[in-house]
């Protein structure tokens, strides 16, 4: 290699091949497939089903190639996942460390954004192309910055490249808001100067922190650690020892990940769900919406906690299981459990959380108009079940919860990353591509049920009806198989656990059928009941676990 | 290649054709000993040579693909909880919990042994002076590898693994860490398995020396013997010599001119006919270092491997 930026560009791409290779991939398939499909045929209603998938595809490819540039790395010693330490030692200025990755970075994502409006999205053009394309470069400077400068705050980074992306997608629609005119700052032009003078600014706060970085500074634990530290040592510590070698797992386990649900479902509760309940506090129709958002809240971030719940090690981008865990003479379902356990005691206390909030908010300041006509409403249909009901929801719900925690441990456990990024893909691809289906399909699919309502509703349901009970079927088996190679004591437990968690979701499915039910549904929400609580995957975990633990 | 050894009854640790390989890298080729109980027992070989991979297996963190380990007459991959449990291990690269306390490392480790002794923990803290309130991830290099250290030995293990414990170390704590090894075996009478690369270190404190090469073992026994065969021959030459001369049963020959050095196993009654026959005469014999035999029997491996690929 015959200059500095050669080697550093070949060993950014020789790292993140993969994910470029996908992104290049995603690209390749649509332009074929745009090439190959007919331009009266694109303008049918058949043929307007490839421009969201297109799209679909084209983010999918440019947070690849967002990927591809993730230009960290992570020092287990000093727990430092930020800007490659080793880079430090190179005959080269910090600007040119910093500008070189970043440099390469945006023209990389200009040269694929551009490929897919030239090459792609040819029958359905994008508006104001050249916005999105500085979009896209000063984000990339940006997710740079993000990773470089919180080097050290793991969940900080986390949240502020969530709000990041999240954001994007708002500042993307500000030029498309004021159609008028009325607002000239809103317009194209000033945005794209603005976002291009946030993106030098953002530079030179890269080029500062990294420069901090390689002068020694910055490895120090920071003031926020430091404090964080001192107050942890301040607080009483356990000096009992343990009971058993379960225990000390589960003591573990507990201080690498157990508090992380329970600390954001706190900070949602706090950060967001209070000062948004606190201002809509007068509308009626905005509590019942709350009170939904929050029930749905320790789900939805029990989901991506899961995903590093599932590993090894939570922190850590490898999925081998560490010597300092594998030496220990622990068995691989004793391992199992304290990672279940502690996943139940972090449900248990978020779900608190939640109920507390709940409690609090609404007798002291929700407005409860709507809320209780709903409740009353729900004691007519049900006036004899409807605590029951109430409690095993808010049970079930927990459960859930729970399950989207522990139900990849299997994969997770595995140490097989083309596994783990699969199962993870998968989680997110078909809900999302059944989303699109329906969205497109919905017309034809209401026409349909308009036109012939009765065989419609049958077919459906018995084919509804059909694969649940191909599906509990399925697991049964899978229960056999995997829980096979278990000591009996854990098979018990565990059994005992499925039976009585399965029997509240029957109990629920039984209780709670919506009124009226025409359909006589309630044999298909038994079948869901079956299915609700993990069994056959748990099974997997031990084995998985032994897998890798012995290479 | 098989070397004599103990009976597999006495061994702690028996290693029967053991094979493994890492795609298309041949890591472990057949290789078989046994470490005697209440023996030190020290592995050798150079960087990439198989060593972590050995002791990976005796840990049951490695499946063997071929061939058999059994530690103390157990299967460490079927049981590894028999195994774990009465082994005591330190790692080349101190991968403990940078998040952890002193005091918390120990107390979590204990949970684990029923045998830990509270008492010789705290003695071993004091001695190498690990303060309890501590994070492991502020202490040096060192003090991390005598944290280990002390987790492995406070549960006084019948078997200590030691993966080149003195690895990345200063020579005080080198010291350290091979005195605490020999007062585990001459104290109670258990057993120590160590690799490294310092065979000066192995020299010291081994009974057994093992010595791998590219994933084979070129050597194994007691050391007293293997030092006791190993012998360094000066030879003088009548005439200069211009390229080494072949000697039958020679490891390594060094030199120039007329003086040239030569290291045998096993062949010293053979060598004077053979130095004779080439018009030299042998004008001293010394006995020889662990590292030349390591040396030599290196080269002479890989020249053999050279051969039977050519």
């Amino acid at each position: 290699m015959r200059s500095p930026t050669t080697a550093l560009a070949w060993a950014i791409w020789r790292r993140g091949r993969r994910a470029g290779g996908w992104a290049i991939a995603c690209l390749a398939f649509c332009a074929l497939v745009n090439l190959a499909v007919p331009g009266r045929l694109r303008l049918t209603e058949t043929g307007q089903v490839f421009d969201p998938v297109f799209g679909f595809l084209m983010t999918v490819s440019l947070l690849l190639v967002f990927g591809l540039f993730n230009y960290t790395e992570f020092n287990s010693t000093r727990e430092w996942n930020g800007f490659p330490y080793r880079l430090f030692s190179l005959p080269l200025r910090t600007w040119q460390l910093v500008a070189l990755p970043m440099l390469l970075g945006i023209a990389t994502v200009e040269v694929v954004y551009v490929a897919w409006i030239k090459l792609v999205l040819t029958h359905n053009p994008v508006l104001k192309p050249e916005w999105f394309a500085v979009l896209l470069g000063a984000y990339m400077i940006f997710y740079h910055t993000a990773l470089w400068s919180l080097a050290g705050f793991r969940i900080a980074r986390i949240i502020v490249l969530s709000l990041g992306g999240v954001s994007s997608i708002l500042v993307a629609w500000l030029p498309f808001s004021d159609s008028q005119g009325a607002y000239p700052w809103l317009s194209e032009k000033y945005l794209a100067a603005g976002m291009a003078v946030l993106a030098f600014i953002s530079f030179l706060i890269a080029w500062t922190v990294v420069g901090r970085q390689r002068r020694g500074g910055g490895h120090r634990r920071n003031w926020i650690h430091c404090l964080l530290e001192q107050a942890g040592d301040l607080l009483p510590r356990r000096n009992r020892q343990f009971a058993s070698p379960a225990a000390a797992q589960f003591w573990f386990e507990w201080r690498r990940a157990g508090l992380l649900l329970p600390a954001c479902v706190g900070f949602a509760l706090l950060a967001i769900f209070g000062p948004f309940s606190w201002a809509f506090r007068t509308d009626p129709r905005s509590t019942i919406d709350t009170l939904v958002k929050i029930v749905a809240m320790p789900i939805v971030l029990a989901f991506a906690i899961g995903k590093g719940f599932i590993k090894p090690e939570f922190w850590s981008t490898n999925l081998s299981l560490p010597q300092f865990l594998g030496v220990r003479p622990l068995s691989a379902e004793e391992f199992v459990v304290s990672k279940m356990k502690v996943a139940a005691l972090s449900v248990t206390i978020a779900w608190l959380l939640v109920l507390g909030f709940i409690a609090l908010w609404l007798p002291l300041w929700a407005d409860k108009t709507q809320l209780q006509q709903f409740l009353r409403e729900f004691r007519r249909f049900y006036p004899h079940s409807w605590l029951a009901i109430t409690i095993l929801y808010f049970a079930g719900f927990a459960v859930i919860t729970w399950r989207c925690l522990v139900s990849g441990l299997w994969v997770g456990l595995s140490g097989n990353r083309s596994y783990y990024i699969a199962s993870a893909c998968l989680q997110v691809l078909v809900p999302t591509l059944l989303s699109l289906a329906a969205g497109l399909f919905s017309d034809t699919i209401d026409s349909e049920i308009q036109q012939h309502p009765d065989v419609v509703n049958s077919i459906t349901l018995t084919l509804i009806g059909w694969l649940l009970a191909l599906a509990v079927i399925l697991k049964i088996w899978s229960v056999v198989f995997s829980w096979s190679k278990n000591s009996v004591r854990r098979t018990s437990q565990y059994l005992l656990l499925w039976s009585g968690a399965t029997l509240g979701f029957v109990a629920l499915a039984i209780l709670s059928p919506p009124w009226p039910d025409i359909y006589r549904l309630e044999h298909l929400y038994v079948l869901v009941a079956f299915l609700l609580f993990p069994f056959a995957r748990l099974g997997l975990a031990p084995l998985s676990f032994a897998r890798n633990r012995h290479g | 290649m098989k070397f004599p050894s103990p009976s597999s009854a006495e061994a702690v640790v028996a290693i029967t054709d053991l094979f493994r390989r890492f795609g298309p890298k041949t890591v472990l080729n057949n290789v078989s000993l046994y470490v005697p109980r209440g023996s030190v027992f020290g592995l050798v070989g150079e960087n990439g040579a198989g060593k972590t991979t050995l002791i990976k297996h005796i840990l049951g963190l490695l499946r063997a693909e071929a061939g058999s380990v059994r530690v103390f007459g157990l299967d460490p991959v079927a049981d590894p909880v028999g195994v774990l449990g009465r082994i005591g291990y330190l790692s080349e690269q101190p991968d403990l919990p940078g998040w952890m306390r002193v005091e918390e490392l120990l107390r979590y480790t204990q949970a684990f042994y029923p045998n830990w002794d509270m008492a010789y923990a705290e003695k071993l803290r004091e001695q190498f002076g690990l303060a309890p309130g501590a994070r492991l991830k502020t202490l040096s290099k060192g003090q991390q590898a005598k944290a280990g250290l002390l987790a492995a030995q406070a549960h006084r293990p019948e078997l200590l693994l030691l993966d080149e414990p003195s690895s990345g170390l200063d020579p005080i704590v080198r010291r350290d860490i091979l005195e605490a090894v020999i007062r585990t075996v001459s104290e109670e009478g258990r057993t120590v398995f160590f690799s490294s690369h310092l065979l000066e270190e192995i020299e010291r404190v081994s009974d057994y020396v093992a010595m791998l090469h590219q994933g084979h073992l070129v050597l194994c026994g007691p050391l007293d013997d293997i030092k006791a065969q190993h012998r360094r021959f000066m030879l003088s030459f009548a005439t200069p010599q211009s390229k080494p001369p072949v000697i039958a049963g020679a490891l390594s020959v060094t030199g120039a001119g007329r003086e040239w050095a030569v290291i045998c196993n096993g062949t010293r009654n053979e060598l004077p006919a053979i130095v004779t026959a080439l018009g030299a005469r042998i004008i001293e014999e010394q006995a020889v270092s662990l590292n030349d035999i390591f040396v030599a029997q290196a080269g002479t491996a890989t020249t053999a491997e050279t051969t039977s690929s050519v």
